[in-house]
């Protein structure tokens, strides 16, 4: 729905950008439409479904996979992959916990942003000067992250009782409508325009497509991929703060579905597992599929073990079909 | 690679293949050195023999994940199959089923979920990444679903004695089951057509199918097997700890893909060797074991693990790729 709403917001704009919007949707198309089918089948098998209180929660609690994934669009679309994401968050979600016993919350957030994007610095630098694969270097962070999340916590949760903190990032605002909601947009916004508008983005979207040749082209492709892991760092730890406030705890463990989820949500949105094809809205949609398939499955009582078994399926089928479409 | 020292060159590689399996089985020498000095009860039969049982479950599971990477696909549902297996497995040997008609059964489980990501990889065109990941939550979602989240017993000493507890001329029984293992898979990979059409294929697909090789029907092939060796690692798993948990195997894809890289075996497909697997298994296994007796916590040695599979990459990349 966003990714139409944002193409006929479009039209009039140059050409080539039209054709790219449009592309875009085209895209989002299939888990879009995939969303329209669950949203018709949950109404009639729970009528609580559709529901504001409902709907308000299930995007609320998918923030911060909606956060992670449009920083994981980034990565992705470099044609790299970080498999450190869900370790990475519950270890910046930590390190926020912490820091709110003794910081100000306002200093705890921006450190636990920081550190994210620190570790995404990390990240991009081995994979790029190191020339190996970012499947391995992330699978080694993603080691190093539990070890040392395990480590500075002795496997207990970190309980936050920073009330101006979780009022901030799990609250309500104006019109009541919830915080996280407003995060998401705005996070979501800025990801777009910074891909489809800014030279960055455009390089990133080069880079990924074609290193050597863009760098033919003269684009300092290191540098896009650094800033590309960078970014990706930085909306990790911020979905970090996030989920910190949704739980009350910056925890240890369960995060591991969220690289899983990340990765299927932005691929969902038709980003090109290799590099150079993509868009953050069709990432929205792909989690937005994600959220609602769980939420529906719980709505009508499914087991979370059924759920995990149908999400998986459901991914297979729809980039099946989104293959065929194409 | 069959037809090395015919030429020139290819007598070079050969010999750099074997500079490079000497690194990482160099790398093995040292640390097991410096843990026998460090500490006096590494170089104990018993520990030794402790070290075999452990490293025989990443072993295998590693064998498949060399051929499906040497294609140049990855399989991530690995852990998942295993778990279920495990799963099912107990489940028959607690209905009084003899243990081989119970581990052929989980084999033919395990392949039937290798043949079905293979044939959506092949028939669908969809990357092995994704596909694998969609099957790793189906197959651990029904392992969750058929035990409730609970853990399933047994009782089979014949099982437990051939997969973890026996013993034969002094070596665990489940390091022979590894060995006998490696011994057939090797030959496959380098004495068969199918073992050079999976080389092929990982080296560069389109050449392949050019020249005739069967590109299709050995990426197929390579996930069925993916899925009867996780049913062989699952036995040893489910024997070892003697029940069988439905996340027992979470999180093993990822130490297989470690073994097999930190190995050498080249991430993008074509050029790697199951030797090298052997050698960088036991370099985890060695590692883990080593660790654990000097007393350092669990989440110091996921630091260091995390740390080696870069460091092995970096150095495996600056020694050889570089050369090539």
């Amino acid at each position: 729905m966003s990714a139409r709403a944002a193409a006929s917001a479009e039209v009039g704009a140059r050409p080539e950008a039209r054709a790219t919007v449009r592309g875009a949707a085209v895209r989002a198309g299939g888990p879009v439409l995939a969303i329209v089918v669950l949203v018709v089948v949950f109404s009639v098998t729970s009528p609580f479904f559709l529901t504001r209180t409902n709907l308000e929660g299930l995007v609320t609690s998918a923030a911060p996979l909606l956060v992670a994934s449009c920083g994981l669009t980034f990565v992705i679309l470099l044609g790299d992959i970080d498999l450190s994401l869900g370790a990475v968050v519950a270890l910046a979600g930590i390190v926020v916990a912490k820091l709110l016993k003794t910081q100000y919350w306002e200093v705890s957030v921006v450190l636990g942003i920081v550190f994210g994007a620190g570790v995404g610095l990390l990240n991009g630098a081995v994979t790029v000067f190191g020339r190996i694969p970012s499947f391995i270097v992330t699978l080694g962070t993603f080691s190093v992250a539990q070890g040392v999340a395990i480590g500075i916590t002795g496997n207990n949760a970190v309980p936050v009782f920073d009330e101006a903190f979780l009022s901030a990032f799990a609250g309500t605002g104006p019109l009541g409508v919830s915080l996280p909601i407003v995060y998401v947009v705005a996070v979501a916004g800025a990801c777009a325009i910074v891909l489809r508008r800014t030279v960055f983005g455009q390089e990133l979207v080069a880079v990924g497509g074609n290193d050597a040749a863009s760098r033919l082209a003269g684009i300092r492709t290191r540098r896009t991929r650094l800033t590309g892991f960078v970014l990706a760092g930085a909306l990790a730890g911020f979905a970090a703060v996030l989920l910190t406030a949704q739980l009350g705890t910056g925890i240890v463990n369960g995060q591991a579905n969220l690289t899983l989820n990340a990765i299927a949500a932005v691929v969902l949105g038709g980003t090109s597992l290799m590099g150079g094809r993509g868009s953050v809205l069709g990432t929205v949609a792909g989690a937005l599929l994600i959220a609602t398939l769980s939420n529906g499955l719980t709505l009508v009582q499914a087991s979370s073990y059924l759920q995990q078994a149908i999400t998986g399926a459901i991914i297979i089928l729809a980039v099946l079909l989104d293959r065929r479409l194409r | 690679m069959v037809v090395a020292a015919a030429t020139g060159t290819s007598r070079a590689s050969a010999a750099r293949r074997l500079i490079g399996q000497g690194g990482i089985y160099g790398a093995l020498v040292a640390l097991a050195a410096g843990l026998a000095l460090l500490e006096p009860a590494f170089l104990t039969g018993e520990n030794l023999q402790n070290v075999g049982r452990q490293t025989t479950l990443l072993a295998v599971s590693s064998f498949a994940m060399t051929f499906v990477i040497l294609t140049g696909e990855i399989d991530l549902s690995i852990g998942a199959v295993a778990s279920l297996v495990g799963v099912l497995v107990a489940k028959c040997l607690g209905a009084d089923v003899p243990w081989v008609p119970a581990v052929a059964a989980g084999m033919a489980v395990g392949g039937a979920i290798g043949l079905v990501n293979g044939l959506i990889i092949v028939k669908g065109q969809v990357a092995s990444f994704i596909v694998t990941l969609g099957m790793l939550s189906v197959v651990s979602g029904l392992a969750l679903q058929i035990t409730q989240g609970s853990t399933v017993g047994f009782e089979s000493d014949a099982f437990r004695s051939v997969f973890a507890t026996g013993t034969l001329l002094g070596v665990p029984a489940p390091v022979w089951v590894g060995v006998a293992l490696f011994g057939v898979l090797h030959v496959v990979l380098r004495h068969t057509r199918f073992g050079s059409d999976v080389y092929a294929t990982g080296g560069d697909a389109q050449a392949a199918g050019l020249v005739g090789v069967r590109v299709d029907r050995t990426r197929v092939l390579v996930f069925v097997l993916s899925g009867v060796m996780m049913a062989v690692a699952a036995a040893v798993l489910t024997a070892r700890v003697g029940n069988a948990r439905p996340d027992a195997g979470v999180g093993l894809e990822f130490d297989a893909i470690a073994a097999v890289v930190i190995g050498g075996t080249s991430f993008s497909g074509g050029r790697g060797s199951l030797m090298r697997t052997v050698g960088g298994a036991l370099l985890i296994g060695v590692l883990n074991n080593g660790l654990g007796l000097l007393d350092v916590q669990y989440y110091a040695q996921l630091i260091v693990k995390g740390a080696i599979i870069v460091i092995a990459v970096l150095v495996d990349r600056r020694t050889r790729w570089n050369s090539s």
